[in-house]
């Protein structure tokens, strides 16, 4: 068996016409790892997924699939197959036919052909399909048959470019689980490129986050989620947002004293020395409010409220700014003043000079008092 | 007060019915979502309210007033397309004051105008630039100043945020929410996305085959489905929804389906024309799961799935032949392939004929 990563992004560069799209790029992916390269418009995920793919060529850097390098290796020959945003299916042509089109490409004997169209129809349930046209199938249909085309010729590397991205959010949400089982029951190692933190989120056993052509880091969807490495990661993950607010600190030992415009000195266990403005990081879900009066809480006004069905957003006057806080339904109405406590034992703190996260303990989980 | 009213609406393309007697009103100050999946009907509705198609039956009252005869210009509506082409040789100012400037008016107050909606829409920066210097969002907002620049009654707009990246949606979604109230007396907002109009509306209507579904405020929408369309459209992951049948005893009713039996809902409305083939609808935040058997989760189960979205968990079990998901606490531990436990509590506002996809009322 082939120990080498199925794929390794060596310090890949990329510039077009002087403007670097991609920088300093390195990323392995294991076998059978679904990673998603996640960031914004512009970011550089669809230049690197173009490296990868053949359609670009790195200026300097090294691609290798297999332990092979293929830098300057010709898209159809680096056992990298792709699937496309909307798929790409040929809609004159039957199920079948898109199936065995990738086989007859490689000029396979029909026999073979056809025992190997066979095997991936079963297991993407489309027996039952393989003479419809393309052009009569539905979304989740089509879905099948776009990965089943890319799968048949057993990719090294299975690139996908955003497939989702034109569909109604209801669809995706059931498309991708779909997505997941057929890469799961193959161990199919997948690159994901996508703009969207939830598909990612739930997709993924890595997630690598993009921005201005850079990494901006690469871990699994909770230690993105919970110990992001810098601003643009902390804001870019997560629905609603998370807030970042204003922040004095003063340390004492064991502890670190947080005063934001409206809590004053919040006790948060830490061994680190950490004095000065920063930002406070917490998720909505970590902002806890009360109609009642507790240890630590403080009265504010709800300004307006998100309803998201099993969830509500309130948005809470917060000194000069809005704080988001993410509760059961019915736990506050607008104008209605409410009893705010944040639980900083999950909250992160940002250097707003470096952006950076600033390491407190390894991110170790902190206590309020 | 009724500021819009549609009233058996239909239009026809070639042999398809596009809009089948579509009614809905838009009442004064009133910010109103039409959602419904692509091909619903949606755009065409928004085209044939501005006058750009000519509906083979009914009527359009703006104020009262039957604008269904008059040309677009002269409607009183200022309208926002989904692909908002800007006029890519004049700058932002120019953009926004087309209009204006069409209409007459005088330098002074086209600036003054343009001024407000600049702040209002916090384009100011745009003004004297041009539109390839834009960014996506930018391009919307100076899209919105342009369509309500001459002051419009009602806005409409379609698919305002579609084509942008995830994350910039969502910023403006909860920017548009405030802005938009502000800039009209009322408003139509098109979208296929149910958790952009559930956040943005007063009232939804949904739209499905060119047939209004429901009308109602988010919590009636989302609490109160009227029909399996609507239940499965809103949510994510929307309601599930499991095949059961009823079974009455002397004193007493239950429900069973395939891996669970529970208690029928409220018995004393048992009625006897119940239908045999039902649905339970049940929110995946209403589903409990535990690691042992307990009255709260009596039903034996296994985890296919695990969506960690951070916030929370969305976890996919198969109960029987079927699958249910369920919403957890992102700190609950849980792993793919493992035996659980599951219970729900139906509730009698959720029970839905499987021959008809009605919610019984």
């Amino acid at each position: 068996m082939n120990a080498a990563p199925r794929l390794e992004l060596r310090a890949l560069h990329k510039s077009f016409s002087g403007t670097s799209a991609v920088k300093d790029l390195s990323l392995t992916l294991a076998q059978g790892e679904f990673v998603s390269l996640l960031g914004p418009s512009g970011c550089g995920k669809s230049t690197t997924l173009a490296m990868i793919a053949g359609f670009e060529y790195p200026d300097s850097g090294d691609l290798l699939v297999d332990g092979r390098r293929v830098n300057q290796t010709p898209a159809g020959k680096r056992g990298v197959g792709i699937v496309f945003q909307d798929y790409g299916v040929f809609t004159r042509l039957t199920v079948l036919e898109n199936l065995a089109f990738g086989l007859g490409a490689q000029g396979m004997k029909q026999s073979r052909q056809a025992e190997l169209t066979a095997e991936m129809a079963a297991r993407l349930d489309l027996e039952a399909l393989l003479n419809r046209r393309a052009s009569q199938l539905n979304v989740s249909e089509l879905q099948r048959v776009a990965l089943g085309r890319a799968l048949i010729t057993r990719p090294s590397l299975l690139l996908l470019d955003e497939p989702m991205a034109n569909l109604d959010s209801g669809l995706r949400g059931r498309l991708r689980g779909e997505l997941r089982r057929i890469q799961k029951s193959l161990a199919q190692t997948v690159l994901y490129v996508t703009h969207d933190q939830v598909e990612a989120m739930a997709l993924s056993d890595r997630i690598a986050v993009m921005d201005g052509g850079r990494l901006q880091q690469v871990g699994t969807p909770e230690e993105i989620y919970s110990r992001p490495r810098n601003r643009f990661v902390a804001e870019f993950i997560g629905d609603p947002p998370i807030n970042l607010l204003s922040c004095t600190v003063r340390s004492e030992p064991g502890a670190l004293l947080l005063s934001t415009a409206v809590h004053l000195n919040i006790r948060k266990a830490n061994a680190g020395t950490v004095h000065g403005e920063y930002l406070l990081g917490i998720r909505p879900h970590h902002v806890k409010v009360s109609r009642s009066a507790s240890f630590g809480s403080v009265a504010c006004r709800v300004r307006y409220v998100d309803n998201l069905g099993p969830e509500h957003v309130l948005h809470i006057e917060y000194g000069r700014q809005l704080l988001r806080a993410l509760t059961p339904p019915a736990t506050a109405a607008p104008e209605e003043v409410v009893h705010v406590r944040l639980d900083v034992g999950n909250a992160i703190l940002i250097d707003p000079l470096t952006n950076d996260v600033v390491d407190t303990q390894g991110h170790e989980k902190l206590e309020a008092a | 007060m009724s500021l819009l009213r549609v009233q058996g609406l239909s239009k026809r393309f070639g042999g398809k019915l596009a809009l089948d007697h579509v009614s809905l009103e838009v009442r004064k100050g009133e910010f109103l979502c039409l959602v419904g999946p692509t091909n619903a009907g949606k755009s065409t509705l928004l085209k044939t309210i501005a006058g750009l198609h000519r509906p083979d039956s009914g009527t359009i009252l703006l104020q009262e007033r039957d604008i269904g005869a008059l040309p677009p210009n002269e409607r009183g509506l200022g309208v926002v397309f989904q692909n908002d082409a800007l006029f890519p040789d004049q700058t932002g100012h120019e953009n926004i004051a087309f209009a204006l400037k069409a209409a007459g008016r005088p330098r002074q107050k086209i600036d003054q105008r343009v001024g407000e909606l600049a702040s209002t829409l916090r384009i100011e920066h745009l003004l004297s630039r041009r539109p390839d210097t834009f960014s996506g969002g930018e391009r919307k907002r100076v899209a919105i100043g342009r369509a309500i620049a001459a002051h419009s009654d009602l806005l409409l707009l379609d698919e305002p945020l579609s084509g942008l990246d995830a994350r910039l949606r969502l910023e403006l979604r909860l920017e548009f929410r405030q802005l938009l109230r502000s800039l009209s007396q009322g408003l139509i907002y098109v979208t296929h996305d149910h958790a952009e109009a559930m956040s943005l509306a007063d009232r939804i209507a949904v739209l499905h085959e060119g047939r209004i579904q429901q009308i109602g405020t988010p919590d009636e929408i989302y609490r109160r489905p009227v029909n399996r369309f609507v239940a499965g459209f809103f949510g994510s992951p929307p309601m599930n929804l499991l095949t059961a049948e009823v079974r009455q005893y002397a004193d007493a009713a239950e429900l069973v389906g395939d891996g669970f039996r529970v208690p029928f809902p409220n018995p004393a409305t048992l009625r006897s024309a119940l239908p045999g083939d039902l649905e339970i609808g049940i929110p995946p935040e209403e589903v409990r799961l535990g690691r042992e058997q307990s009255s709260n989760t009596p039903h034996p189960c296994k985890v296919a799935w695990i969506e960690r979205l951070g916030s929370r968990q969305v976890i996919d079990l198969a109960l029987g032949g079927a699958r249910v998901k369920a919403i957890v606490a992102p700190d609950y531990r849980v792993q793919e392939s493992e035996p659980a436990w599951v219970g729900f509590t139906p509730c009698i506002h959720h029970l839905v004929d499987r021959k008809t996809g009605l919610f019984l009322r």
